[in-house]
């Protein structure tokens, strides 16, 4: 529910970029990108990276032994306490990013491939293709975006790659929109425009400019899905749909946790774990929308 | 106003179209994919008696082929018809009766009170622009953006019930009391209809948990909306013209910013109560909330077709129809579009 | 030209500076401007000179962050040392102003009436019974035909010409003592725009209200202003009376102004005799 307004944000956001707004390369080493909050959310994005990289190196326990006693508050053994099975907590914690954050990219990879190749069809062909490809993102967007996916996660199945399949399905026709529109203005640029009337390929030109004029906003959109899709596949296994226990994922270990309240820190650090990243990714995407079009944060003057 | 009649009879074709569009999909949705209704609804040894499973599928049409269940179910819910689901072997009609309620109970609330805190909020964020009130107020909409709805929903449960005891434990009433009489399937009105005061009370204080909990959710979601919607308006040069004419701030502040920034903020909320029906899913759970979210939740584990297509096909009908009415609502308080 | 008695408005060494990364800017310098009573005083210069800013600075509508210096005397006080509240007895009162593009300028979800009304309502105290009156003889006044459907409409369902009207009316509204127009005509087609001009004219003789014209272009300046200030990056280079100014021009932006307003002129005598 949060999860789909979010979306229209970055989709509403994304989309007023102007065409000589959306280089990107380059300008990022000066002006105003580096302000302290950017540095911090990189920071984090970095620091959860570098956990899932060096997860068994980090990690003081195994996550899926049985290390302790069940259910042990947070002492100088166990930092964040032990779960039902005598689990690290910690540990799950730290292995469960090695979940989240690849799972995460390859949904929004995904996403963005798939409504990559269908907003270009729709822009390029026009007329029906552009029809049916839009009125099917309209169909897809007609459902809350959690109910769809947790609809087609249970129908597939539950597992890991079931949900991220569910949550490319319900998260495609975002970036088909955003290409879309992107190819329509490039379609109507003068030189391409030209460049029909002497016989020219357009495909190719078309390609070749799409490309850098949506890096834009497919950036902004894709740093703040990120964060989305990690929300949505906790929501997801939150809900049993996701990885098969005793798997350690974020969103199935609050699950665990809420079976028993007395028992909070087997629940509370793993929220705070999503909280922390999912926050980054949105401050990232909002740092890279204000570098992008700077006019969205200083006020207008004449 | 012929003009807007024509465009009100132009957004109900294509939402016509759509929800059409609604029941194909989700038809072949439940119906391509491999997971096996028979297997998912019978016990092992039932599945494994060719004939109880060739009576289940038999009795549920599942040995149709394909287009002719399609052409059945569109039929049916032509005349209201959902079907019968598995799971609870009832009407799907009339499931979504008893959970529909439950969940409007707490969505209506919840978004009446987001709205106007939202909009509260935004505008005294967007006239302190940059300042620690703006600031603090973007900062919480951010956290509010990034919570796992169900984490926020355990926290709130572990301190609102666990620790300070104020609220009860999730559900809808306590043990001792039964359900009033049913007339809307909302308790606290059923109860204040049959003068049941005490369990109207009751059922008031199991409201205020998920209704806070969904209200914070989407006063998050709204906020960066109607902050962003009302600088713009701020920046507008009308509202530099009611400032050259010496207007009081109170003037300008509600006739002046608040109507013109109400347009965008309106469309917003349209979508966000259509998925606030949905998508309380995660918050009903936690406070076992027998809401539409819950059943969706069900049925899906359960692989219950009926039901399946019944709550997707009702929010569908539901997301069309409050689009539409926001676009009616939206002509009426914007003249431009009318004349259009 | 101004008379023995004290001027309606005067602005004495008026600076604003506006802060930007690379340190403040001074956008108006040290501009001294008078306007009598009944007085027409046009204000000239290319856009950027600082025109804009001035009258921004005399309805305290600065951009944010800009910074006023000087005094601006009104009626015996300091516009500039006012109170938020004190400044708001005057601003839309006594001194009301017209933008240049009504189209922004008009709130587009208030009826043409309720922007007509409102701060009649609150200066006046009048009823809304008597504003509404009001309201059309004010229609009426700056020749929008039907006043009594006008009053009842929207913005948008005006010609850019009619919206203009509109505003005049509103800033008439309250009989303040001083108008400013700031590029009232620009942003209109030129076919409305001699008629706009007009109305401002014919309201100076009818009214007795003072104003402050805001031009770039000198031909409408000729044609209405009794004197005239050129401005050039942010202050006053000549100042007189406008025919004076304009027919013996003794600084060389003035000259290079006039030069320019000729050029234009003669390209749009030749537009004009090459359509059929």
């Amino acid at each position: 529910m949060t999860i789909l307004p979010s979306d229209r944000v970055a989709v509403s956001r994304a989309s007023r970029f102007r065409r000589d707004r959306l280089r990107v390369g380059g300008s990022l080493g000066t002006g105003s990108f580096w302000r302290p909050l950017t540095v911090v959310s990189l920071g984090i994005i970095v620091l959860w990276c570098l956990l899932a990289a060096f997860a068994p190196w980090v990690a003081p326990y195994d996550p899926l032994e049985t290390v302790g006693d069940n259910l042990q508050p947070p002492s100088g053994a166990h930092w964040m306490g032990t779960d039902d099975l005598g689990r690290d907590v910690l540990s799950r914690l730290i292995w469960g990013s090695r979940l989240s954050l690849p799972l995460a990219v390859a949904i929004v990879a995904c996403s963005l491939l798939v409504g990559g190749i269908v907003g270009l069809a729709a822009g390029y062909f026009g007329k029906a293709v552009d029809n049916v490809a839009m009125r099917l993102a309209d169909l897809v967007l007609a459902f809350p975006q959690i109910i769809l996916a947790m609809a087609v996660a249970a129908a597939f199945g539950p597992s890991v790659g079931n949900a991220v399949l569910a949550l490319v399905i319900v998260s495609w026709p975002l970036y088909a929109r955003i290409i879309r529109s992107s190819v329509l203005s490039v379609r109507e640029q003068e030189y391409v425009v030209a460049g029909r009337m002497l016989g020219l390929p357009t495909l190719r030109s078309i390609v070749k400019d799409v490309i850098p004029n949506s890096a834009g906003p497919a950036l902004v959109m894709s740093t703040i899905e990120l964060g989305n899709a990690i929300l949505m596949l906790a929501a997801l296994s939150f809900l049993g749909l996701g990885p098969r226990p005793p798997a350690a994922e974020w969103g199935a270990m609050i699950a665990l946790g809420s079976q028993n309240l007395g028992n909070w820190w087997v629940s509370l650090f793993p929220g705070l774990a999503i909280l922390t990243i999912v926050m980054a990714f949105n401050l990232l995407g909002d740092a890279i929308q204000d570098h992008l079009d700077p006019r969205s944060r200083n006020a207008r003057t004449r | 106003m012929p003009p807007l009649l024509k465009m009100i009879g132009k957004r109900l074709l294509s939402a016509l179209v759509l929800l059409w569009g609604v029941t194909v999909v989700t038809f072949l949705l439940v119906n391509v994919v491999p997971g096996d209704a028979a297997a998912a609804n019978l016990s092992q040894q039932a599945y494994d008696d060719p004939e109880i499973r060739a009576a289940f599928e038999a009795k549920w049409g599942l040995d149709q082929p394909i287009w002719v269940q399609y052409v059945r179910y569109l039929g049916n819910i032509l005349q209201g018809d959902l079907g019968t689901s598995q799971q609870t072997h009832r009407p799907v009609a009339e499931d979504l009766g008893q959970y529909v309620p439950a969940t409007i109970e707490i969505a209506l609330p919840a978004m009446a009170l987001a709205i106007v805190i939202a909009v509260g909020l935004g505008m005294l964020a967007a006239m302190r622009k940059n300042r620690p009130t703006d600031t603090g107020i973007r900062s919480a909409a951010l956290v509010g953006l990034s919570t796992p709805p169900f984490w926020l929903a355990l926290v709130a449960l572990y301190v609102f019930f666990y620790l300070l005891g104020w609220v009860p434990n999730g559900g809808r009433l306590s043990n001792i009391y039964d359900p009033p009489p049913a007339v809307t399937g909302m308790y606290t009105v059923d109860a204040a209809i049959a003068g049941q005061w005490d369990v109207f009370g009751d059922a008031l204080w199991h409201l205020v948990l998920p209704v806070g909990i969904l209200t914070a959710l989407t006063v998050s979601g709204l906020l960066r909306f109607v902050r962003s919607a009302m600088i713009e308006v701020l920046d507008a040069e009308y509202i530099r013209s009611a400032i050259a004419k010496g207007l009081p701030r109170r003037i300008i502040t509600w006739r002046h910013v608040f109507r013109a920034g109400l347009l965008p903020v309106l469309t917003v909320s349209g979508l966000m109560l259509a998925s606030l029906l949905g998508g309380a899913v995660l918050v009903e759970q936690v406070l076992s909330w027998p809401g539409l979210g819950q059943y969706a939740y069900k049925s899906a584990i359960s692989l219950d077709l009926q039901a399946i297509l019944g709550v997707t096909l009702f929010i569908a009908v539901v997301y069309t129809l409050i689009n539409l009415l926001v676009d009616v609502l939206y002509s009426v308080i914007d003249p431009r579009i009318g004349a259009k | 030209m101004t008379t023995a008695a004290d001027p309606l408005l005067s602005i004495e060494g008026l600076s604003v500076t506006m802060p930007t990364p690379s340190g403040p800017v001074e956008l108006v310098h040290r501009t001294d401007i008078e306007i009598g009573e009944g007085e027409i005083v046009g204000l000239a210069g290319e856009s950027g000179s600082g025109k804009t800013m001035t009258a921004s600075a005399i309805m305290g509508i600065l951009p944010p962050g800009a910074r006023a210096g000087g005094r601006i005397m009104f009626e015996g006080r300091d516009l500039l040392s006012l109170s938020r509240a004190e400044l708001d007895t005057v601003r839309g009162n006594r001194i009301a102003i017209v933008f240049q593009d009504p189209s922004a300028a008009l709130h587009p979800l208030l009826t043409i009436g309720t922007q007509l009304t409102e701060h009649l309502i609150h200066h006046k105290g009048v009823t809304k019974k008597q504003a509404n009156a009001r309201a059309v003889e004010l229609l009426d006044l700056v020749r929008i035909r039907d006043p009594h459907h006008a009053v009842k409409a929207f913005p948008h369902q005006f010609s850019g010409g009619m919206r203009q009207r509109a505003a005049i009316a509103i800033a008439l509204a309250c009989e303040p003592r001083l108008l400013i127009a700031d590029e009232p005509t620009t942003a209109l087609d030129v076919t409305v725009q001699a008629g706009i001009l007009r109305l401002f004219d014919r309201l100076a003789r009818e009214t007795g209200v003072s104003m402050l014209f805001i031009t770039h272009d000198l031909g409408v300046m000729n044609s209405i202003a009794d004197r005239t200030y050129v401005f050039k990056d942010g202050t006053v280079v000549e100042s007189g009376v406008t025919t004076t100014i304009l027919n013996e021009p003794s600084h060389e932006y003035t000259k290079a102004l006039i030069a320019s307003r000729a050029q234009s002129l003669a390209e749009e005598r030749v537009q004009q005799e090459a359509r059929p």
